[in-house]
């Protein structure tokens, strides 16, 4: 079947209008750019809710929504557990318990917080392979742009690489995180807009919610487990696609998603970027509110191709087509131009982010930290710009590396399982336990690699067998994360610690202390923090408003109770 | 954001200038929606074809979404106007007590 959209002048209209927008946001907010800081961190100067929404708008990228309505087609309502069980614990955990030691730390990294907790060569390490990780997760992003826009109206993959590479790359180096994150907040916006049409427009025709759910069963395309969330979980008879209940919760909802959502800067940046301490523990908070409610608008449009386009079930269109086929289906002339330019915008704001946490990590990680110490902030940002235009030239690179996988979704994870799971174990036991060495973080990650990328490999040679690629790749964190807390042990064990004065800021317990680690970056935000330090001297407590528990607390008990009533 | 201190009396007095506006993302929210949200509701109105009708089984989806688009515009213009960038930045700042 042709996925061809039959795209009028006036269509096209609506991704001229966000192009124009996109790079007009990059043009006036290089005003705000005057030191280093404001370019990589927006100077630490936005509200909640902007951090809250391009926190979320980083991850539902254009892969994401392809890949969930998919799942939604092929899988059912299951789908859910991503964004339920996958996501919202690890976001309120973030907020939480983890962003005082990332905020409070004043660190402009991720990695720099490994610097600072363990040493030099951890942090060495892992600026390194988020570096590389990160440029080829761009790539991706581009290459699947260029595939998606290709099929649906026929232009040439070279031309819209070059085209979308080369507006990302002009308001991302006038404008840095700031135009980045404005544009993603611009991006959920309008994927909303156009999602809830898609949503509104295909249960009409179906016949409503009632509907669907009748030809659903009738036709059984989904399985017989394919409309509940939870059935089929059980231990002796697993018939769920997500697997069974201790898979589900293990498996995806901690190891995967708390090491993706608490330690991906591409993530925490947005947190970073926030105007306070209660602004960056409020930011993944806020955004898994909208996060929890996402599965409406874009795993029903996955259940209504199920119905609306036979040929998925048939094997005539793959389940990664399910989305473009629905809009194909139910868009009319008008909503099809507005649902193009979101999906440029999707595919853009990844690579933005991608690109915006690649450039920040090179500069101040690697350059400031190794190269060429001891600059003046305008250097910095000098060097930040050049970076990101090299950033993007390599993600077109990466495009063409990416072309080679079959499955990009399979190359993602095998790039997450292997980098990032690791990564987690590291973290929770260097800010909870004050003993843990400064080698044991380099060692830990190592053998936490290691053991992934042994479990990969395994898997490719044919030693080890899985049902499918995904299976492997989460088999592959789950080895990570085993590696990494016994290796970390066992070298604690034989290293000396880290005297525990070092470790103000960094640990559980060493929070309330005058922070000494911190860069001596410019803080542009000294009012608040001396305001921020005194309120802890004096032990007042926050407004209940700016406080993230009550808010926290809530968006977890939703979470449960949208579990048990759609069970 | 930062062009003064929060909490400066006067601040929500002062008249805010073109470049403030230009620097707050809702009024990017709210020309892009406001913008798109016409281009649908007019092509919705005077142009849709009995087979963009028939897509979505007899409901105008362009009108809708063009005026709903128009709507979520106004809100966030209202926003704006109740809460201009300086005050926005500087209320629930902990150093504004």
């Amino acid at each position: 079947m042709d996925l061809r959209l039959d795209a009028t002048a006036f269509d096209y209209a609506f991704v001229a209008v966000y192009l124009f927008f996109v790079i007009a946001i990059g043009v006036v907010t290089k005003r705000k750019v005057r030191t280093s800081e404001d370019y990589f961190l927006s100077g630490r100067s936005l509200p909640a809710w902007i951090c809250a929404l391009a926190f979320l708008s980083a991850n539902i990228g254009a892969t994401e929504l392809l890949g969930m309505a998919a799942n939604g087609s092929q899988y059912g309502l299951a789908t859910v557990h991503y964004y339920w069980i996958g996501a919202v614990p690890a976001m309120v955990f973030l907020g939480l318990i983890m962003m005082p030691f990332y905020y409070g730390s004043r660190v402009r990294s991720v990695p720099e917080y490994l610097r600072l907790r363990f040493n030099r060569a951890t942090h060495l390490y892992q600026s390194i392979i988020f570096s590389v990780a990160t440029i080829l997760i761009a790539g991706v992003n581009l290459f699947a742009l260029a595939l998606l826009i290709n099929v649906l109206i026929g232009l040439p993959l070279w031309a819209s690489i070059i085209v979308s590479a080369g507006v990302v790359l002009v308001y991302t180096t006038m404008g840095g995180l700031t135009a980045t994150m404005y544009n993603e907040v611009l991006q959920f916006f309008i994927i909303v807009a156009f999602l809830v049409p898609l949503t509104v427009g295909g249960l009409a025709r179906v016949g409503g919610v009632d509907g669907l759910l009748t030809a659903l069963r009738e036709s059984q395309v989904l399985g017989e487990n394919g409309l509940s969330v939870w059935g089929g979980t059980g231990l002796g008879n697993t018939t769920n696609p997500y697997g069974n209940w201790i898979a589900l919760l293990l498996g995806m909802g901690f190891v995967n998603s708390f090491g993706y959502w608490t330690t991906n800067f591409t993530e925490v940046q947005r947190a970073l970027s926030a105007k306070d301490m209660s602004a960056a523990r409020r930011t993944p908070i806020i955004a898994a509110i909208p996060k929890m409610f996402l599965p409406l608008i874009i795993i029903t449009p996955g259940l209504l191709a199920a119905v609306l386009v036979p040929e998925l079930a048939t094997g005539q269109l793959s389940h990664n087509e399910a989305l473009p086929a629905l809009i194909g289906a139910v868009l009319p002339n008008g909503l099809v131009g507005l649902a193009l330019a979101a999906l440029i915008a999707a595919f853009m704001a990844g690579m933005a982010a991608n690109v915006s946490a690649f450039n920040t990590v090179v500069t101040y990680d690697l350059w400031q930290t190794y190269v060429k110490p001891k600059e003046k902030d305008t250097y910095y940002l000098r060097v930040g710009r050049k970076l990101t235009v090299a950033g993007v030239f390599i993600a077109i690179g990466a495009a063409f590396i990416a072309a080679t996988f079959n499955n990009i979704q399979d190359y993602l994870q095998l790039l997450q399982s292997v980098f990032s799971a690791p990564l987690f174990a590291t973290f929770i036991l260097g800010m909870f336990w004050k003993r843990m060495s400064p080698w044991a973080g380099l060692w830990g990650l190592i053998a936490g690699a290691a053991g992934a990328a042994g479990v990969q490999l395994g898997y490719m040679a044919g030693v080890l067998e899985f049902n499918s690629q995904q299976a492997a790749s989460f088999t592959g964190s789950g080895m990570a994360f085993i590696f990494d807390i016994v290796v970390s042990v066992l070298v604690t064990w034989r290293t000396a610690p880290k005297p525990v004065e070092e470790l103000d800021g960094l640990v559980w317990g060493r929070t309330k202390m005058p922070i000494v680690g911190a860069q001596s970056a410019p803080d542009l935000h000294a009012v608040a923090v001396r305001a921020e330090r005194e309120r802890i001297e004096t032990g007042a407590p926050l407004p209940w408003w700016d406080n993230p528990w009550p808010l926290g607390i809530a968006v977890v008990a939703v979470m449960v109770i949208l579990n048990i009533v759609v069970g | 954001m930062t062009a003064h201190e929060p909490g400066t009396p006067g601040a929500r007095r002062r008249k805010i200038s073109s470049t403030e506006l230009a620097l707050d993302l809702r009024t990017w929210i709210a020309a892009m929606f406001a913008t798109f949200g016409s281009m649908l509701t007019v092509y919705g109105a005077f142009f849709a074809t009995a087979d963009d009708i028939a897509k979505g089984a007899g409901i105008n989806l362009n009108l809708w979404t063009g005026v709903g688009m128009i709507a979520v515009a106004l809100l966030f213009a209202l926003w704006l106007a109740i809460r201009p960038s300086g005050v926005a930045d500087s209320a629930g700042e902990p150093g504004s007590r």
